[in-house]
């Protein structure tokens, strides 16, 4: 998406002027160490940022190509002995950078003195494990309570469109942010939780527009368990907004990326028509249910297809996709878009961004939200997301649910096709859809003090998916091996820890066709001897780790953050415990729990474990959910009582004695 | 030599055109057990002078390896390293994929160079990465390649097998005449080394040829502690009636060390004068000022380590290091050197090798025996005191922690040396005492346990707990006493206390088992015992390693003291116990007296490496001991 905005956008620079170098003589202020006293909060932080300076200034070079010189002037002061390591040196890469321009650095230690960066000691390592070039750069005479101010210059390609996060999990004091640019250009920018907005300013003599902000003081965020830190940081999104030499229109908008991009995918060449009526008659579906034939459609088109992040254009033409195999993400949005219109399903496309990062935005007009595709079925009335192979009708990307989205509504125009940007919300799949059931049946020969365990587990929606959808690669013997698989599937059922040995096991519905479609099953046959232990003449039995192991928050802090869930979900266990002859159980009632956030039916989050006896069968039935993505602030302390539930359960164990 | 590489090379390939796949079918039975099987490992050495008589070595490798399991990643790439003293001269990578009877042959042209700076700011460790592709079972890789060495001193040390089985391994080193070797070997127990010489047109064609039959494994272990390795070391060279001398003894290493250490460049510097004057003038014997400028130099100078080419060996002047505050190991020591020198007091660089290497200065002349520079400072008469400027913390009573039991060869002016062995330690001198009280609080097990770290878990608590907050000292805590133990919660630290003289921590934690207390009609049943022993991973890691490696040898002892309510009882109290391997010992025992229930553990290990053929042995022991400590007790009620 970046690259095509860039030549878009440079497809109409060429009335640019050229503009003079600014900042290559960029150098620190004076000799003395003006900094922020800390003191209140030096011993609750390894450092703290004093200065965090980052200039931007695009120009046009002598090429008349739109160039960028980057400063970048911090300055940390170095609170604890431990830090210094992690803070006295400093590396530079060079990936984004044409030419690195200038370096400096200083250190102000506490009894006065000043050192200065040796030049000669600023080295560069060529590609580590492969990993690109970089400065490293030895600071020295870096000490406790040391102020380590540097600023490097640098010249690279301009970015057009950007989304910055100024805060850290350290304070930060006196930030500066500055972009210059020709005065013909014009930029758009918000600011979102409290950091101060850009101003603006035109040097009319000059020729140049300024933004910038500056705050003397963002605190530290620091993250928390189940929560999303990005989100809720001080943050800006920045697009190129204007080209005055042209007029005085808005460009890079959601209305023009939706123009653009109607024509890139439903605008196909003679021969791309030809390779799509294939690809649509090898995809079609013998299955008359419209939502099993379009999933089995979609099974197809990514077993088939697979998207590479290189945003190449051969790689959207549909010739190019075929041929290879692969393509860019407008590519695969026009694979979906084009084989599923012609199987005569109706799709709608929306762009959003990750959750974990930002909200989507709608009131800012820019390309900086619009990041991610994910298609909407409205006849089910479910998502997918086509470039994440995992995903499937109904399961997009779990962290675009609950997210604001572009809309490109297609409509015509005088007969003509267009995208019209409307915004929608995308549905949270219901909490019913993604489940992880298991019934455990344990017999005991209290003889010889061992155990079997019987294992049925059947799991669906999100729950699945990190299984089922490899499941094909991992259990082909040419491709992985036996040893690798049973690592994969422990580490997935997490096993490893539980103290069973598996005797059998197998699993079904693990074909590419069934991915999402069907449950998941795997059932297995466990060597359960160390559940039980022999104890003054009683059998315990660990049957709480029968529902495998569980999250906790014990630990209790400060909570500032909601949480965030990732998808919604339940879990059902069914535990039956064959009592051996001459045995009862002894404390039956520790299995009785009913916890849970809210009240009865609107309840959002529970577990609760019940039991009861048939026969010779102690049975015990659990069930744990959490039908929302988002729980407040307020809910946290319910929150984490569910899910400590979860957790003391886990921990439960079963009393056998004698009659 | 260029023309011998090709000839060489296009014999291999002769041979290899005339192979099919049937000829290869017997190493899959013969070693069933075995992931990749190398065929030759072949070394042809070439020792010549430059018209500016310097010497220049020239290696030629050729490594045919042949995959028997379907593990592609063992097979899919080779790595050739090289530095500042060694260049690739040329490399050919071929591939051999079974196709029906024969194999079909590509040649490999991808390759990267990369650098790794590991924990180093700077260094020249290169290595040329080659990718193998369309590897499956029964393909082989060749491997061609030809290096230049230019620092004699540090060529000719040669593993024999990096874990794999060899079949036909031979390292040949075609030399002057004149040019003595001095020959070392390590971990070559069960392989026969078999050597020939002879003269032929004025060169000594000296031949080592072997075979390796086991493969070894050691994840965890430092390679040169179990790999077998060779070490063709250039002694001496004479000719036309003189004789250079290299690596003939501890004499020519100490001289070579002497050579590039002095090379610093350390001019007078009237600063640093004034600052060691400034920090001895109130110190009022020579302990006091070692100790001062020992204490500024590793405070103030902090370690950014520059190990490229000769800078891995040449100390940055002192001036350098004095004015910018930061070096590594011989940079610090260098500089130390320097301002004891201006305090009146003599001392050297010691040359030492820390325990990641197997080597003793008595049983090899190479650098490769040392990795590390410590400064020996001279105290008239007595034993050198040794000090590391590169440690933040130090110990009076043990020696470094990365350097116990090794050697160090002090180098005291271009002529004499000194080779100190430094005491090894025992697992009384490192002990993690835990006296834990316990008491029951809604269903729950609270502790209190009362910690104190001596020797070795000193220097490593003070390292953790240093300058922490409360809640990460918490957080530090739990791990130390519980480890991954989810269960538990450290709920506050209390009595922290650093014992400096006595190289002792000390301090309190009270911690909660969020395990509630299994009830019973007869009584509670809880499990009191250790949850984890600090620095050893539990058995459902341990036990997926091939072999194992603990920091230092060490004791952990654990007091359990609950308090019976009156008229309460342990039914059945637990068998003393005692738990033996070969390089460990576990002893628990238990008792019920006025009113308690007590229980002891210990635990002492003797070892630092646990090679793959102990482990299995080590491994059974601590099953035991998990198995073991995972019982309950059932307190009766009253």
């Amino acid at each position: 998406m970046r690259t095509a905005l860039l030549l878009v956008f440079l497809a109409f620079t060429s009335l640019g002027i050229a503009q003079n170098d600014d900042y290559l003589d960029y150098t620190w202020e004076g000799d003395s160490c003006n900094f922020a006293i800390t003191d209140s909060l030096n011993d609750d932080y390894s450092a703290i940022i004093l200065k965090d300076c980052y200039i931007q200034n695009q120009y046009y070079d002598e090429n008349d190509d739109l160039k960028e010189i980057v400063v970048i002037h911090k300055a940390y002061r170095v609170c604890k002995e431990k830090a210094i390591e992690d803070y006295n040196t400093l590396n530079i890469y060079l990936n984004r950078i044409d030419t690195l321009l200038k370096v400096d650095a200083r250190v102000f230690t506490p009894d006065g003195n000043v050192f200065y960066l040796d030049q000669k000691d600023i080295k560069t390592v060529e590609n580590e494990a492969g990993e690109g070039d970089y400065k490293a750069i030895a600071l020295p005479g870096v000490e406790k309570n040391a102020v380590i101010e540097y600023y490097w210059v640098a010249k690279r390609d301009p970015i057009l469109i950007n989304n910055m996060n100024f805060q850290y999990s350290i304070p930060c004091y006196d930030v500066d942010y500055v972009l210059e640019v020709p005065d013909f250009l014009g930029y758009v920018s918000k600011s979102y939780n409290g950091l101060p907005d850009l101003d603006e300013e035109v040097d009319e003599d000059e020729e140049t527009r300024k933004y910038f902000f500056h705050s003397d003081y963002l605190p530290a965020l620091p993250s928390q368990p189940w929560a999303e830190t990005d989100p809720y940081a001080m943050r800006m999104s920045i697009s190129v907004g204007y080209n005055y030499n042209r007029n005085a229109a808005r460009i890079l908008t959601h209305a023009e990326f939706a123009s653009n991009l109607y024509a890139k995918l439903f605008e196909l060449e003679k021969k791309e028509t030809k390779v799509l009526k294939k690809i649509v008659k090898a995809s079609k579906s013998k299955s008359e249910d419209r939502l099993i034939a379009a999933r089995e459609i979609e099974n197809y088109l990514k077993e088939e297809y697979t998207h590479i992040s290189l945003d190449i254009p051969a790689f959207r033409n549909l010739v190019t996709i075929s041929e290879f195999q692969l393509a860019s993400e407008t590519g695969i949005v026009k694979l979906y878009m084009n084989v599923f219109k012609n199987l005569d399903y109706e799709v709608q496309l929306l762009y959003t961004c990750s959750r974990d990062e930002m909200p989507f935005d709608k009131d800012f007009d820019a390309y900086t939200h619009i990041d991610e595709p994910i298609l909407y079925f409205p006849e089910f009335d479910m998502y997918t997301s086509p470039t994440i192979t995992t995903s499937r009708i109904g399961f997009p990307n779990a962290y675009l649910m609950g997210q604001q989205a572009l809309y490109l509504k297609e409509v015509e125009v005088v007969g003509e096709g267009i995208f019209l940007p409307k915004y929608a919300e995308i549905g949270v799949t219901d909490w019913k859809l993604s489940g992880d059931s298991i019934y455990q049946n344990v017999t005991i020969d209290p003889e010889e003090l061992t155990a079997h365990v019987n294992t049925y587990r059947s799991q669906i929606g999100y729950k699945a998916m990190p299984v089922q959808a490899f499941y094909d690669v991992i259990s082909d013997e040419d491709e992985f091996k036996y040893e690798d698989m049973v690592d994969y599937l422990m580490a997935f059922y997490e096993i490893e820890p539980l103290p069973f040995v598996m005797d059998s096991v197998e699993f079904e519905n693990g074909e590419p066709e069934d991915i999402l479609i069907k449950p998941f099953i795997m059932k297995g046959n466990f060597s359960g001897d160390e559940l039980l232990e022999e104890s003054a003449g009683h059998i315990l039995v660990d049957v709480g780790l029968l529902i495998g192991p569980q999250a906790e928050l014990y630990d209790s802090i400060p909570r500032t953050l909601p949480v965030d869930h990732g998808y919604t979900n339940h879990y059902y266990r069914e535990i039956r415990v064959q009592i051996p002859d001459g045995y009862k159980v002894d404390n039956p009632e520790a299995f009785t729990m009913d916890v849970r956030l809210g009240e009865g039916a609107s309840s959002t989050a529970w577990f609760t474990s019940e039991y009861k006896t048939e026969g010779n069968e102690f049975v015990i039935i659990s069930e744990e959910a959490y039908t929302e993505i988002h729980y407040s602030l307020e809910d946290y302390e319910a929150f984490r009582d569910v899910v400590n539930a979860a957790a003391n359960f886990n921990k439960l164990r079963l009393v056998l004695v004698k009659e | 030599m260029r023309t011998t590489a090709f000839l060489f090379l296009w014999v291999s390939t002769l041979i290899t055109f005339a192979q099919r796949v049937d000829d290869y079918q017997s190493y899959f039975d013969k070693y069933e057990d075995e992931d990749v099987l190398v065929l030759k490992d072949n070394k042809v050495i070439e020792i010549t002078e430059t018209k500016e008589g310097e010497l220049l070595i020239t290696e030629e490798v050729f490594m045919e390896k042949i995959l028997l399991s379907e593990n592609t990643d063992e097979i899919d790439f080779a790595i050739i390293p090289f530095n500042d003293f060694s260049k690739i001269v040329e490399y050919k990578a071929y591939g051999y994929k079974p196709n029906e009877k024969k194999y079909s042959k590509y040649r490999v042209f991808y390759s990267n160079d990369y650098s790794s700076m590991g924990g180093f700011f700077y260094n020249d460790y290169y290595f040329k990465y080659i990718s193998y592709y369309n590897i499956e079972k029964g393909s082989r890789t060749e491997l061609f390649y030809e290096k230049e060495y230019n620092e004699p001193y540090l060529w000719g040390s040669f593993y024999l097998s990096k874990g794999e089985v060899v079949e036909d391994g031979s390292i040949t080193v075609v030399s002057p005449v004149g040019m003595n070797f001095n020959v070392y070997s390590f971990n070559t127990e069960g392989i026969e080394i078999k050597f020939s010489e002879e003269i032929k047109r004025k060169k000594k064609i000296s031949r080592w040829e072997y075979s390796v039959s086991d493969s070894r494994k050691g994840e965890l272990i430092p390679g040169m502690q179990y790999l077998p390795s060779l070490h063709i070391l250039i002694s001496d060279y004479e000719k036309d009636g003189t004789k250079d001398l290299y690596l003939k003894d501890l004499s020519t290493l100490s001289k070579w060390y002497h050579k590039n250490f002095y090379s610093a460049g350390n001019e007078p510097d009237s600063v640093m004068n004034a600052l060691v004057d400034s920090l001895v003038q109130n110190t009022t014997n020579e302990k006091q000022k070692i100790m001062t400028l020992f204490d500024w130099v590793r405070h103030k100078v902090r370690y950014i380590g520059v190990e490229d080419g000769y800078n891995g060996y040449i100390p940055r002047s002192s001036n350098f290091v004095f004015s910018q505050r930061y070096g590594d190991c011989k940079d610090k020591t260098n500089l130390l050197i320097e301002m004891l020198k201006r305090a009146g007091i003599t001392a050297y660089p010691a040359f030492v090798g820390t325990n990641d290497l197997p080597f003793d200065h008595e049983e090899i002349v190479s650098p490769i025996v040392d990795n590390h520079v410590i400064v020996a400072v001279d105290t008239n008469g007595a034993d050198y005191w040794y000090l590391d400027p590169t440690q933040s913390e130090y110990l009076g009573k043990l020696p470094p922690m990365a350097v116990f039991g090794k050697s160090a060869l002090v180098v005291t002016d271009s002529i004499h040396y000194y080779n100190y062995h430094f005491p090894g330690v025992q697992p009384e001198d490192s002990r993690l005492v835990q006296n834990v009280e316990l008491s029951i609080s809604n269903d729950l097990l609270k502790q209190e346990v009362d910690v104190e770290a001596n020797g070795y878990f000193f220097l490593k608590f003070k390292n953790y707990m240093f300058e922490q907050n409360d809640k990460r000292k918490k957080d530090i805590t739990k791990i130390i006493t519980y480890g991954d133990e989810r269960d538990f919660t450290v709920d506050s630290v209390s009595n922290f206390n650093i014992n400096d003289s006595l190289d002792q921590i000390t301090y309190t934690i009270h911690a909660t088992n969020q395990t509630p207390v299994t009830y019973s009609s007869k009584g509670m049943f809880v499990k009191i015992c250790p949850s984890h022993f600090f620095d050893i991973d539990p058995y459902s890691d341990l036990k997926e390693y091939d072999s194992y490696a603990i920091d230092f040898p060490a004791v952990w002892e654990f007091n359990f003291s609950f308090n019976l309510e009156e008229g309460s009882h342990v039914h059945s109290l637990p068998a003393d116990t005692v738990f033996t391997c070969d390089c460990a010992r576990f002893e628990a025992k238990y008792e019920e007296k006025d009113g308690k229930y007590l229980s002891f553990y210990n635990l002492r290990t003797t070892e630092i490496y646990i090679m793959d053929d102990k482990m299995e042995d080590f491994t059974d022991f601590f099953k035991k001991i998990h198995r073991y400590l995972n019982q309950s007790i059932l307190i009766t009620k009253p």
